[in-house]
């Protein structure tokens, strides 16, 4: 971005991760000194922070995920757990405390970290498994979630704060069992009567959630996700979104805040906008 | 090797201890029962200059308890290691292996490595949890503290005890803990712009920092942004007792008395939520003290501190009394004698039971 920003094209970004945008910024630079017009994110709380922290202009897209992969086939279901071996440093820890708990959390349930398996294994064993375990803390959109929810895998985890808008474990149709990001403890806690009645084939009590889970996976479509990537594109090339921000980086006014109903509001746009 | 002990030995320790804590001389002790003259407490404590409340309580532990007339020991792993920097209390080592039949020793969650050396030695082994993330982050699938003869749990946290006997089935007793008022108190005409945490654990402090100064640099320009590190207590003190904001960046507090201390000093505790504190700290409702985000999640964290950071800003904070005033009553009864009557109870009742209870192991269906 840095080296690109005095180049007379026009400059987005596509934001996949949110934990990374911070991370990897100087302090006093953010992407509006580098000359960044617009954002693109398919995950409503990155888009959120960005425009909340940044001001910028932010697009919303849709994603999809493979239907054909991963799809719900009860006959192939195992009492099985699968996760995702380079995002779940509290597995162990969890494993443990669920272990001391019951030691057939562990010992009657199979618990596989995948690692490098090509789309097609790795989608066969989301269908073969009974359980999606994600702990990750920073998840950007939970395209591994939704995978595993279409396949009918109940999802079980934090919600790494990219996927707090999808992944829902209270209210009228859960769709998840998640827990607050990091609490392996209320985890357990949740997961403990799952993996009973998984150990003793009582799965259809777990029937509202897995077909919420599918309802919400049937959603991210190919089409929805090529249209609204259309919709996006064709006003950008076709000139009717021009850029917006020219000029020196304006912050919000903060000597002044709006308020409403004794609270601050954040209704004031930034200058330039 | 078995170490026979002299009256005098337990005198000058009893007298020692008494005297690095002033404020016990006040309270009227039940003295320990007499059959418990045989028996000694050793807290285990690792050889560590790493200044942690954790290993503070450790010592107030045995201070109280030596103050009260118990025959009590921090136990060392490494002959002649002791804390300079905290109250005097009576020290003993683990390799020179003190123990008398029926003695206590009491191990810190993180310390498998000694339950497990010690799980068959004629004494009797408590627990002490004082970080929930510390207790199966050293233990295999398959054994924890049952399989190393723990007999009890100790923690200062309900949620920490739920866990302990939610998983492993080991009779818990929770005790109650204490701030020091006289180093963490509120005075309005102290306090600066200043937010203070500690360094070591404030991973996310640069991404915090950087998304507040993206909504508006004078978060970070105007105000000083201070990491606490290798201070002695009383400068620790001072810093935070100044500070306008406390912020809790740690992924796995265990009972949050940095964030108890905070409070106690006027500062607007703001952080991640953590599972030990989920008694004491409300980040919403009337009895809001203080504000918290899921651990991790420093977006939203900055989304609720900016409120009060354009507050401070403007010069008025009038919005955020009633949360500092909470986190000043939330914490006026974490005092050293409610503590030190807890423990000495807690010691006492232990005492007086000649055989220790033996529960089998075992599994919830």
């Amino acid at each position: 971005m840095h080296q690109l920003k005095d180049h007379p094209g026009r400059r987005f970004v596509i934001a996949l991760s949110w934990c990374y945008v911070y991370s990897t910024l100087p302090d006093n630079l953010d992407w509006r000194h580098m000359s960044i017009e617009r954002v693109l994110t398919v995950s409503p709380a990155i888009g959120e922070m960005i425009r909340w922290s940044m001001g910028l202009p932010v697009h919303q897209l849709s994603s999809s995920i493979d239907h054909r992969l991963y799809y719900f086939n009860p006959d192939e279901k195992q009492k099985q757990i699968a996760f995702i071996a380079r995002k779940n440093e509290h597995t162990l820890k969890l494993q443990s405390l669920l272990a001391s708990r019951n030691p057939d959390y562990v010992n009657k349930i199979k618990w596989v970290g995948m690692d490098r398996l090509s789309q097609q294994d790795y989608a066969s064993l989301i269908r073969q498994s009974a359980l999606f375990l994600s702990t990750s803390m920073a998840e950007g959109f939970p395209t591994s979630c939704l995978e595993a929810m279409a396949a009918g895998a109940i999802v079980c985890g934090y919600d790494g704060v990219g996927s707090r808008d999808m992944l829902r474990s209270d209210g009228k149709s859960p769709n998840s069992l998640i827990a607050s990001n990091g609490d392996y403890v209320a985890l357990a806690y949740k997961m403990a009567p799952l993996l009973e009645d998984l150990i003793h084939d009582r799965m259809d009590r777990w029937d509202p959630v897995i077909s919420s889970a599918r309802r919400t996976a049937d959603a991210y479509t190919a089409e929805k996700e090529a249209s609204s990537l259309i919709a996006f594109w064709k006003p950008i090339i076709y000139g009717q979104l021009q850029r917006p921000f020219v000029g020196e980086v304006k912050y919000r006014d903060i000597s002044n805040p709006l308020v409403k109903n004794g609270q601050p509001t954040d209704e004031c746009p930034l200058p330039g906008y | 090797m078995m170490v026979e002990r002299s009256q005098s030995d337990k005198l000058s320790s009893a007298r020692v201890a008494s005297d690095g804590a002033g404020h016990m001389q006040a309270l009227a002790f039940r003295r320990p029962p007499s059959h418990c003259a045989g028996a000694s407490i050793y807290y285990v404590c690792p050889d560590v200059a790493l200044k942690s409340a954790g290993i503070r309580r450790l010592y107030r532990h045995v201070g109280i308890l030596a103050g009260a007339g118990f025959d009590a020991y921090i136990l060392h792993l490494s002959k002649g290691f002791r804390r300079e920097d905290l109250p005097p209390v009576p020290v003993r080592y683990l390799e020179q292996n003190p123990f008398n039949t029926n003695d206590i020793i009491v191990i810190p969650e993180g310390c498998s490595t000694i339950m497990k050396a010690l799980k068959d030695h004629p004494v009797r082994r408590f627990a002490i949890v004082l970080n929930w993330d510390y207790v199966f982050k050293n233990l295999l699938p398959g054994k924890d503290w049952r399989t190393f003869n723990i007999e009890r749990v100790i923690s200062v946290s309900s949620p920490i005890a739920e866990m302990i006997s939610w998983s492993m089935g080991l009779p818990t007793h929770v005790l109650a803990s204490s701030i020091d008022h006289q180093l963490y108190y509120f005075d309005k005409s102290d306090k600066q712009p200043h937010l203070v945490y500690i360094a070591r654990k404030a991973t996310h402090v640069d991404q915090l920092k950087r998304i507040l100064g993206a909504r508006n640099p004078v978060f970070i320009n105007d105000f000083k942004w201070i990491g606490l590190h290798g201070m002695n207590e009383r400068e620790y003190a001072q810093e935070i007792r100044r500070a306008a904001v406390f912020l809790n960046l740690s992924f796995a507090e265990g009972y949050p008395t940095s964030c108890l201390e905070a409070m106690a000093s006027g500062a607007l505790v703001a952080g991640y939520r953590s599972m030990g504190a989920d008694a004491l700290m409300r980040g919403e409702g009337p009895e809001q003290n203080c504000l918290l985000s899921p651990i991790g999640d420093y977006p939203s964290l900055a989304v609720a501190l900016e409120p009060y950071l354009a507050a401070m800003y403007n010069g008025d904070k009038t919005m955020w009394e009633s949360v500092i005033s909470n986190g000043l009553k939330a914490v006026s009864n974490v005092t050293p004698e409610t503590e030190a009557e807890a423990l000495v109870s807690f010691w006492h009742d232990i005492c007086a039971r000649t055989t220790p209870e033996r529960k089998e192991i075992w599994t919830k269906a």
